[in-house]
């Protein structure tokens, strides 16, 4: 026993640190050479059990697998997941590396296997096995042929966006960070704009912007790809109401889809910049940008685009005042929508022409279109939609002389935004509630209704919209004007002035 | 005897963790427990630990682990937790999964006046009618994309079903209670993290979900408000002493002719990180067996 201590000694202090380099080295030189392999191949997948060893090595046989998979067990590098195995971040972070630095060709035949792998695992599973098993399988698969697995990556990506599930893009995009090391500039490209689509998706502005600038400045990459970034970045700058930047991203995404055939996405280029350019003023613009959509739109019969088209023109019609065209164009977009067989949009559209017949006055064409929206949204169980009709309507009721209806189309849409933690809104819904009451003149409704949208605000944190409320709040406290004893005074300093002035006539009179 | 069991009884120090976690589990002093530490630290085998106690006390329980390919976002943690304490109990959360990701349901989705979710009305459920939702079992369709047919937005969707879930959940704490137990929580996405502080562990700090200890391990502490960390019991993991790494070749069974010079010589190389030491005590058993080889061979 002795001699074993006398040599861990010396196997210690040759060691020079205990790093996790260190100590994997150190047990791997320990260990039997067959079992040192299946340790180190160990590090390639996240985890394993008896059957993903088989794969990972073909060669042995199944008493020589579960021996391996029994010793691999007893060491602390080696963690229990249930059934299955994983090696101790450290360690498996330390030898994929290597694997990566060698990137041999033991490495990708290994990743294939394991490909295949989890391929063969898909069929039956469902759910959350189903999307592990594919996430598996596309790691792998950047192993064994980067562009395919990257293509496989970018099919996920959409997949899990798709369902609004962000956090499985960001599981994706981590994964593929873990080849950082052999990723061809392509690779690299593609990745970053996955991640600047997430962060937009995150309303992380900032974030996307940097990393979409740091793709266009890759050179690598495919000009469909530096399209697709100009494109995201003139978005990024649209939610940020930034319209110069906005206009330029889009116009760089616009020349590439041009030089690159008129690619699908061009007429939804210039759709936004046709949105970019009206919030400017520049309505000539705006509206030329909108009849190359529209015309591209139609020769590629692309029924949603045209919808879309119309909806932007009837609200820059509707920006200028032009209610007839508005209302025509509002029209020609809910016909596309049909000819589509798209029912959910509907409700938007409806939405803008109730808005626009409000504008006109005209309270029953605005009440039928606002009702049908509200009848969309609520087949779609889409609650905020019903909230902001609900907001709408108020004021149709009120102007049709219809105000318990007004009000309580305020509460419920106010009761929606709060539901749903939507606090801002729900301030707006609340105070549109309390002019109402003080109309009606509910004095209590309208104090406790201002109280509310005071609360609601200051919850969203809208500082100002809160103390302006207040301010609306305090004049209905106290009515606006002078206080009683400036108004006795006046009445005084009158009478005064009226008597001074009947003396001086009677006196002049009297001379 | 299987490796976790030999990892059990394998464990050493962590007595005053232990010891403190039991405390909670009798008094309830505060319902959440953050145990940090870097990797290779001791966490999960603490954890395991902890899971073995609740075993022992017949305590329901219930554990969610992150890693690289696993990455359960909110619902996957609602649908597991579900799962592990039993489907019965979660009917009404189960109906509305399915109304938002199973087309083929329909049910009334309306929100009443008071902010609460009509989730059974219309619905036609097999053995059963509308009304008597909380006696029957309903089954999960386990569809993760949600329905087409349907304009709800993810926002609205995560909150109701989160309200409905803490709903169901409250109701069965409030007659057994329950630990849950979340492991690598590191790993976990950004939308997760908001979600889980934000909503999850904000009932529980509220006491809105009674009876319930929620157990976390993390390499770094979350970031939370006042009212949180006044609710959360903070763990930090530290080194292992010599007296530890003498128990811990103990209970190994290291056959060595001097024990406190190895343990001396373990401490130095590993700085007593819990990981170092064991794979240390890996390393010395596998010379012993080599040398006992080449002395045979």
């Amino acid at each position: 026993m002795g001699d074993a201590l006398a040599r861990f000694k010396q196997l210690l202090s040759g060691a020079g640190s205990n790093s996790a380099e260190a100590s994997c080295e150190l047990l791997l030189a320990q260990l039997e050479p067959a079992l040192a392999r299946c340790f180190r191949l160990c590090a390639i997948p996240h985890q394993f059990d008896t059957a993903l060893l088989k794969a990972l090595l073909p060669e042995s046989s199944d008493t020589q697998v579960q021996g391996y998979y029994e010793s691999l067990s007893r060491l602390a590098l080696v963690n229990i997941r249930g059934d299955a195995r994983a090696l101790h971040d450290t360690a498996r972070s330390y030898l994929f590396g290597k694997w990566l630095e060698q990137n041999s060709q033991e490495f990708r035949e290994a990743s294939a296997r394991l490909q295949v792998f989890f391929d063969s695992q898909l069929a039956g599973k469902e759910g959350l096995d189903q999307i592990e098993a594919l996430r598996q399988r596309m790691f792998h698969w950047i192993g064994a042929d980067q562009p395919g697995g990257i293509a496989e990556f970018e099919r996920l990506c959409r997949l899990a966006r798709n369902a609004n599930r962000l956090a499985g893009c960001a599981s994706a995009i981590a994964l593929v960070h873990e080849y950082d090391l052999i990723l061809t500039e392509n690779s690299r490209g593609l990745l970053a704009y996955h991640e600047a689509k997430l962060a937009a998706d995150r309303n992380d502005c900032k974030r996307a912007a940097e990393i979409l600038h740091t793709l266009l400045a890759n050179r690598s990459v495919s000009e469909q790809v530096h399209m697709k970034a100009h494109n995201r970045l003139g978005l990024v700058y649209l939610a940020e109401r930034q319209w110069d930047d906005a206009i330029a991203a889009l116009q760089s995404a616009e020349k590439l889809a041009v030089k690159n055939g008129n690619v699908p996405e061009l007429p939804l280029i210039l759709n936004d910049m046709a949105v970019a350019y009206s919030k400017k003023g520049m309505r000539e613009r705006s509206q030329a940008l909108l009849d190359r959509s529209i015309k591209m739109a139609e020769k590629e019969n692309d029924l949603l685009c045209l919808a879309r088209d119309y909806n932007t023109l009837g609200t820059l019609h509707r920006s200028h005042n032009e209610h007839r065209e508005a209302i025509a164009a509002y029209e020609k977009s809910l016909a596309y929508l049909a000819q589509a067989n798209d029912h959910f949009r509907r409700a938007a559209v409806y939405n803008n022409l109730g808005d626009e017949y409000s504008d006109l006055a005209d309270w029953t064409k605005s009440l039928q279109f606002f009702e049908l929206s509200l009848q969309i949204s609520k087949e779609a169980a889409d609650t905020i939609g019903q909230a902001r009709t609900l907001t709408n309507l108020m004021r149709v009721y009120w102007n049709s002389d219809r105000p318990s209806e007004a009000i309580a189309a305020g509460q419920l849409a106010a009761n929606y935004f709060e539901t749903l933690r939507d606090d801002y809104n729900a301030g707006n819904a609340m105070l549109r509630l309390a002019r109402l009451y003080r109309s009606e003149k509910r004095r209590d409704a309208a104090l406790e209704t201002y109280g509310r949208a005071i609360e609601l605000y200051q919850k969203a944190g809208a500082r100002s919209d809160a103390a302006n409320v207040e301010e609306e709040r305090a004049a209905l406290v106290r009515p606006p004007g002078l206080p009683w004893w400036a108004w006795a005074a006046i009445v005084m300093i009158s009478a005064i002035l009226v008597i001074f002035a009947i003396l001086m006539i009677v006196v002049g009179a009297s001379r | 005897m299987t490796p976790l069991d030999r990892r059990l009884t394998e464990f050493v120090d962590r007595t005053a963790q232990m010891k403190r976690f039991c405390q909670i589990l009798e008094n309830r002093a505060k319902p959440i427990i953050f145990v940090s530490g870097d990797g290779g630290s001791g966490k999960s085998s603490l954890l395991a630990r902890m899971i073995h106690e609740c075993s022992l006390q017949k305590i329901a329980k219930t554990r969610i682990e992150w890693t690289e390919t696993r990455n359960p976002d909110y619902l996957a943690i609602m649908r597991g937790v579900r799962d592990d304490l039993g489907a019965g109990h979660f009917s009404s959360f189960t109906s509305l999964v399915n109304a938002y990701y199973d087309d083929r349901v329909k049910l009334d989705l309306s929100v009443n006046s008071t902010g609460n979710i009509k989730v059974a009305a219309g619905a036609n459920f097999e053995g059963s009618t509308v009304g008597q939702i909380s006696g029957v079992v309903v089954r999960d369709c386990m569809i993760v994309v949600p329905r087409r047919d349907l304009g709800v937005s993810e926002n609205e969707r995560m909150l109701r079903l989160t309200s409905t879930f803490l709903s169901d959940l409250a109701v069965l704490t409030s007659a057994t209670p329950v630990v849950t137990f979340f492991d690598a929580v590191e790993k976990m996405e950004d939308e997760t993290r908001k979600w889980m502080w934000g909503e999850f562990m904000a009932a529980v700090r509220d006491n809105r979900i009674p009876n319930i200890i929620c157990v976390h391990c993390g390499r770094t502490k979350p970031d939370v408000d006042r009212d949180t960390r006044l609710a959360m019991e903070d763990t930090e993991l530290g080194p292992l002493g010599l007296a530890d790494i003498e128990e811990y070749l103990q209970k190994r069974n290291v056959v060595c002719s001097a024990p406190r010079e190895m343990a001396t010589l373990i401490l130095a190389y590993s700085k007593g990180h819990p990981i170092d030491v064991a794979s240390a005590v890996d390393m010395f058993e596998q010379t012993q067996e080599n040398l006992a080889q080449k002395s045979d061979g």
